[in-house]
């Protein structure tokens, strides 16, 4: 147990360092310690295995990943110079304060300087060309979506952005480390619909570092995530039968298709996959049935949209600075329960 | 289906996608499609698709291009891999793929039929003689299967008005994108994913 909390400490060592959070070996062996006895060594093992395959994002990573994005970027649009591409490219700042995009900017504008001697106010001034949209993470595309309608519906010069991107004499870009390619597929679909614009779905580009193959109906996906298969106790399928009533939709997805993935190529064994899903499963049914005040969206693998009956998002993704609520609870639920999740959080779960 | 005659003067035809009719095409851009939760760009890339049911890597890899007609030289190349009943479904596959463009593109595809009036459809070809007719004298000789199809929403939805926000998948075996049954394909915007609702009112007692 102590060689693996240390392998994984090396790994996620950094979490919310700058809030004051230092996880230690300890702490990881104290949250191991709350599965079942013959579980635990299992948990941390097979949670090191899925953090080897780069679930977590430290902070030195993401600098790293962020210089390669832009360089990507400006590869991708074919531009000779990398201050050319900067100059004409405006990093969109329109997440409230405290949230990723917030951090991520202000890691680019220490990456700009050091590395290409602009800053962040310096780009975009004359031609504005390429539009960036920075976050950590698009996970039920809530807030991407919002944003992407929002700075769409706005004009510049008298011309819509959604004009100027559906002509595609301005560029929108979409970069994460992370994201769902069932929520992707939503948010494009979504636009579409709400803007009544067919030319988004083609125009909106995406660049990431990760993706969560989750689209249940996508061709081969890895199903890199949390997603159990029907054979669980029955406390499990009790839990589904009694969510509220609102929930109805998707059920018939509750469950991963024991055929799927055709491969595993994410967890250590399909077997340990069955196992590991299992367990944060039936964990996370236990937090939920000892709090007493819970909201629509909470469910064992982590939230979801309160009308889907399934057992959540099952997000295996984490960076530095934040576990998204789509992960499963037994990653951060704190409050309430006695549980403690292995990635300290405040004011989550407690509303 | 039959092979008919028409008096070229009488007809609205369409072959460019960007003349005045070019919408009809399946070829025509800006009438994406979303079937089992998967974006389509046109329905000339889902009617390629639903050629390979058994191949769903083939049926990606026609999904992923950007052009309908891209997709339709990717199919081109493995015909060999066309489910075996093909001859005997593709007309019903295609009136189902046409149903769905006009029901996840309404405003903007039954304008399009509305504006032909009461004229046949045909869709022109140099040597299409199936789904299109060719040109021979003053006449176009064709069995014009998309134009007949096509006058066929116009009849039964566009001209009654009748809006189809769920069409029904086909009866037929193996009706299968990326391995999963096609299921019904309604037309909607996914609001529910977004209702992430933290309002009071979400509080469970």
């Amino acid at each position: 147990m102590q060689k693996l909390a240390a392998d994984i400490l090396a790994i996620i060592g950094d979490y919310q360092n700058d809030l004051d959070v230092h996880l230690t070996n300890q702490s990881i062996i104290d949250w191991a310690n709350q599965f079942e006895n013959a579980d635990r060594e299992f948990i941390l093992s097979e949670f090191l295995h899925l953090l080897n395959q780069g679930i977590y994002v430290s902070k030195l990573r993401a600098k790293s990943l962020l210089l390669a994005r832009i360089e990507e970027i400006r590869t991708h649009y074919k531009y000779a110079s990398s201050i050319q591409f900067l100059k004409e490219t405006v990093f969109l700042d329109l997440q409230n304060p405290n949230k990723s995009q917030k951090e991520i900017l202000t890691l680019i504008d220490e990456i700009l300087q050091n590395n290409y001697s602009l800053k962040l106010s310096d780009c975009g001034k004359s031609t504005k060309r390429n539009f960036i949209y920075f976050d950590d993470s698009v996970n039920t595309g809530r807030t991407l979506f919002t944003h992407l309608k929002t700075w769409l519906s706005q004009e510049s010069n008298g011309i819509s952005n959604l004009t100027s991107v559906s002509n595609n004499s301005v560029r929108l870009i979409v970069s994460t480390f992370c994201y769902h390619t069932w929520s992707w597929e939503n948010i494009k679909w979504r636009l579409k619909k709400e803007l009544n614009n067919d030319e988004i779905t083609k125009r909106l580009d995406l660049f990431f570092d990760y993706a969560i193959e989750n689209h249940p109906r996508f061709n081969n996906q890895k199903m890199n995530f949390a997603y159990p298969i029907e054979n669980q106790p029955s406390l499990v399928k009790t839990f589904l039968h009694q969510l509220h009533d609102g929930a109805i939709y998707n059920e018939d997805k509750a469950y991963r298709p024991a055929s799927k993935p055709l491969k595993e190529t994410f967890y250590s064994t399909p077997e340990n996959r069955n196992r590991f899903e299992s367990i944060i499963l039936n964990e996370g049914i236990n937090i939920l049935s000892k709090v007493k005040k819970k909201y629509l969206q909470h469910r064992p693998l982590g939230d979801v949209s309160p009308s889907y009956k399934t057992f959540g998002t099952g997000t295996l993704f984490f960076t530095w600075r934040n576990i998204s609520n789509t992960c499963p609870l037994v990653f951060w639920w704190n409050v309430n329960s006695g549980w403690r999740g292995l990635f300290p959080l405040q004011n989550r779960g407690a509303r | 289906m039959d092979i008919r005659q028409y008096i070229e003067s009488e007809v609205i035809t369409f072959r460019s996608t960007k003349a005045e009719f070019g919408g009809l095409s399946n070829m025509a851009s800006g009438y994406s499609i979303n079937v089992n939760g998967v974006i389509i760009p046109s329905s000339e890339h889902l009617y390629q698709a639903c050629r390979y049911p058994l191949f769903p890597d083939l049926q990606e890899e026609i999904i992923r291009q950007d052009s309908p007609m891209t997709a339709k030289m990717i199919s081109k190349k493995h015909h060999k891999y066309t489910r075996q009943d093909w001859d005997n479904v593709r007309f019903k596959i295609m009136r189902w793929c046409l149903e769905v463009k006009l029901s996840q593109n309404w405003e903007k595809f039954s304008q399009i039929l509305l504006k032909t009036g009461s004229k046949p459809i045909v869709e022109l070809s140099t040597k299409d003689k199936v789904w299109a007719a060719v040109k021979e004298g003053d006449k176009l000789i064709g069995t014009n299967a998309l134009g007949r199809l096509l006058m066929e929403l116009r009849e039964n939805y566009v001209k009654k008005n009748e809006y189809q926000r769920c069409i029904d998948p086909l009866p037929i075996p193996g009706f299968l994108l990326f391995g999963n049954p096609i299921e019904e394909v309604c037309n909607e915007s996914f609001d529910d994913d977004f209702k992430y609702a933290f309002e009071e009112e979400s509080l469970l007692a």
